[in-house]
């Protein structure tokens, strides 16, 4: 057989010895599995990646320019269109720095709101992430029964902030507004059942041969390296590097409930969708506690001079009408100085560093996008990938480019 | 359970109290040039010059393994003596602990940083973000280019003393062989 292909007539002395050279592949902007405007430039070697080079910028509308030109309170409307599929935590981690320069104290039931409506935030980003990911892979299925649980958040979400996905609903000193009255029956009745969702996920995913073998053992991110390279959450903790801002340094009121935090081991892909997963389920359980606990009293925080008085007070109380003018005219002044806020968004490390110097406007805010930094680990990571590989890589750091290029 | 903002107020350390600070001041001496604890959260100035040296040591030595940011602030309009200065936010997983470095640029028209790209690899693209919106060069860095301003963009967008009014709207063409395509009459 060999000899008879020799002399055939397209032996390599007809055609010439074979070839090869080394191809650049454009990877994006416009594709569906880079998750948003995300181009990549790939080296290839055959089928292998040698380099990549993530583009980024196509979505970059100066949002942190912006905010320099707002008041704190509308400065405020601008975060939640950074990660817009996590929106109540970037309210959070904007209202929890600010919070921070005034020195203002939060009511407790206030605390423990965010602390459930940012879960459900989790939850939701989860949702969404496992579907697209499943989706990059072939699993269509997967993608449909996510999306159906999480019209049920966003839902909630719009009964009680009014908008689907731009929430801005977390305010400097509390909330926007008090939470409509079925709102923790929603809740409840959404959580109820919400495990046995998770399990269905997983039945189509988890042991799913196909899936695993896209899954496992690619794209490792060992411990060390992936913590020089700055990648934080879940990503970080599938190399079992147990850090959960939650739980080292709590913010907003999360050292009082009881959850765990799932590690992985390998730091595959596989490791990154089971802690992912398993979040889903510890996030559920801090829910229930939320809504079991959840303490009365009052919702604001009590402080005039930057919470808005209630409507009602504005008719016959002067002081009442001053400080609400002042507050949506003026907007509040905030001690000079500088902070940093970190919280632990879906995708990792969010934190806010805001510099005030004294003014209604904040002077500069640095936005540390966990995507940005996930993003850029991803090359050193993926060398000798195969292209296949790469869309399940990019899938499993779970960026969002609306905060990589804000 | 106490409120965090205030807890955080009272536990906030005297600068000196604090074993990172002091350690750095032991080894580093006059390059640090000062220290502040401000809501909780501990700064420390330190000079150019030093930086690659403390970063290092930071890591190695006082366990910062993680690097969250690099930022680059214009403090035009701050009451500061240097115009610009990069903020470095350092994190000791180990101890849950969290380092600002605040570092100033000596020279307002040019402004010059080493890089810690060398240290911490996730410095990078923090570096590349600075250099594009704020302008500060990162001496040794791998790759500095704009990373979030289109091709061909001028200016650092971040600087106090951008002119936001103007900016041009532009679509460009990258440039082929033969030169720039003209644009269809």
């Amino acid at each position: 057989m060999v000899q008879e292909a020799q002399k055939s007539p397209l032996d390599s002395d007809l055609l010439g010895p074979i070839r090869t050279e080394s191809l650049t592949l454009n990877m994006g902007p416009q594709h569906p599995s880079t998750h948003g405007v995300l181009r990549l430039v790939l080296e290839m070697e055959g089928e292998n990646v040698t380099s990549c080079k993530p583009v980024i910028g196509y979505l970059h509308t100066g949002i942190e320019k912006n905010m320099e030109v707002k008041t704190y309170n509308k400065a405020l409307t601008m975060t939640d269109r950074m990660d817009y599929l996590a929106p109540m935590s970037n309210n959070l981690g904007y209202v929890l720095a600010v919070e921070r320069l005034l020195g203002l104290e939060i009511p407790r039931r206030c605390r423990w709101l965010r602390v459930l409506l940012a879960e459900l935030t989790r939850i939701q980003s989860h949702l969404v992430w496992l579907g697209t990911h499943g989706l990059d892979l072939g699993a269509m299925t997967v993608f449909l029964y996510c999306f159906r649980e999480r019209e049920v958040i966003l839902k909630i979400f719009e009964k009680v902030a009014g908008v689907r996905m731009m929430t801005s609903y977390f305010r400097v000193g509390g909330v926007a507004r008090t939470p409509y009255p079925e709102f923790f029956d929603d809740c409840r009745r959404f959580l109820s059942d919400f495990p046995e969702r998770v399990d269905e996920y997983e039945e189509l995913l988890t042991d799913n041969p196909i899936y695993r073998r896209r899954t496992e053992g690619v794209c490792v991110f060992p411990a060390e390296r992936a913590l020089a390279w700055g990648v934080t959450g879940p990503s970080l903790r599938a190399s079992g590097v147990d850090y959960d801002i939650r739980k080292k340094e709590p913010y907003t009121g999360y050292e009082e409930f009881q959850f765990e935090v799932p590690l992985g081991r390998n730091g595959d892909v596989l490791d990154r969708y089971l802690v992912r997963i398993a979040e889903m389920r510890q996030s559920h359980r801090i829910c229930m506690q939320a809504l079991e606990g959840m303490p009365e009293g009052p919702l604001m925080a009590a402080d005039p001079k930057v919470v808005p008085p209630p409507k009602e007070q504005l008719a016959h109380d002067m002081e009442a009408l001053i400080h609400h003018f002042k507050i949506f005219t003026e907007g509040y002044h905030v001690p000079a100085g500088e902070v940093y806020q970190a919280i632990e968004s879906p995708r990792g490390e969010l934190g806010y560093y805001v510099i005030s110097d004294g003014s209604p406007k904040p002077y500069k805010v640095k936005v540390r996008a966990p995507s940005f930094a996930n993003l850029f680990a991803l090359p050193e990571f993926t060398r000798g990938a195969l292209v296949g590989d790469m869309v399940a890589a990019i899938g499993s750091i779970d960026i969002v480019l609306g905060e990589i290029d804000r | 359970m106490a409120d965090e903002t205030r807890e955080s107020a009272q536990t906030t350390p005297p600068e000196e109290a604090d074993a990172d600070v002091r350690a750095l001041r032991a080894r580093f001496g006059g390059a640090v040039l000062a220290a502040r604890a401000h809501r909780g959260q501990i700064a420390v100035e330190l000079a150019a010059p030093a930086l690659l040296e403390a970063a290092r040591f930071l890591r190695d030595e006082r366990g910062f393994k993680l690097l969250s940011y690099v930022a680059g602030v214009d403090c035009l309009e701050l009451p500061s003596p240097h115009r610009f200065k990069a903020s470095y936010a350092l994190l000791d997983l180990g101890r849950a602990k969290r380092l600002r470095l605040e570092v100033p640029c000596g020279d307002d028209l040019e402004p010059r940083l080493p890089s810690v790209a060398s240290v911490w690899p996730a410095a990078a693209c923090h570096e590349s973000e600075a250099y594009d919106l704020v302008g500060i060069v990162f001496e040794g860095h791998p790759n500095l280019e704009r990373i979030l301003t289109p091709e061909g963009f001028e200016g650092h967008p971040h600087r106090k003393d951008f002119d936001v009014s103007a900016e041009a709207v532009e679509f460009t063409f990258r440039p082929t062989p033969e030169g720039k395509p003209e644009a269809k009459a």
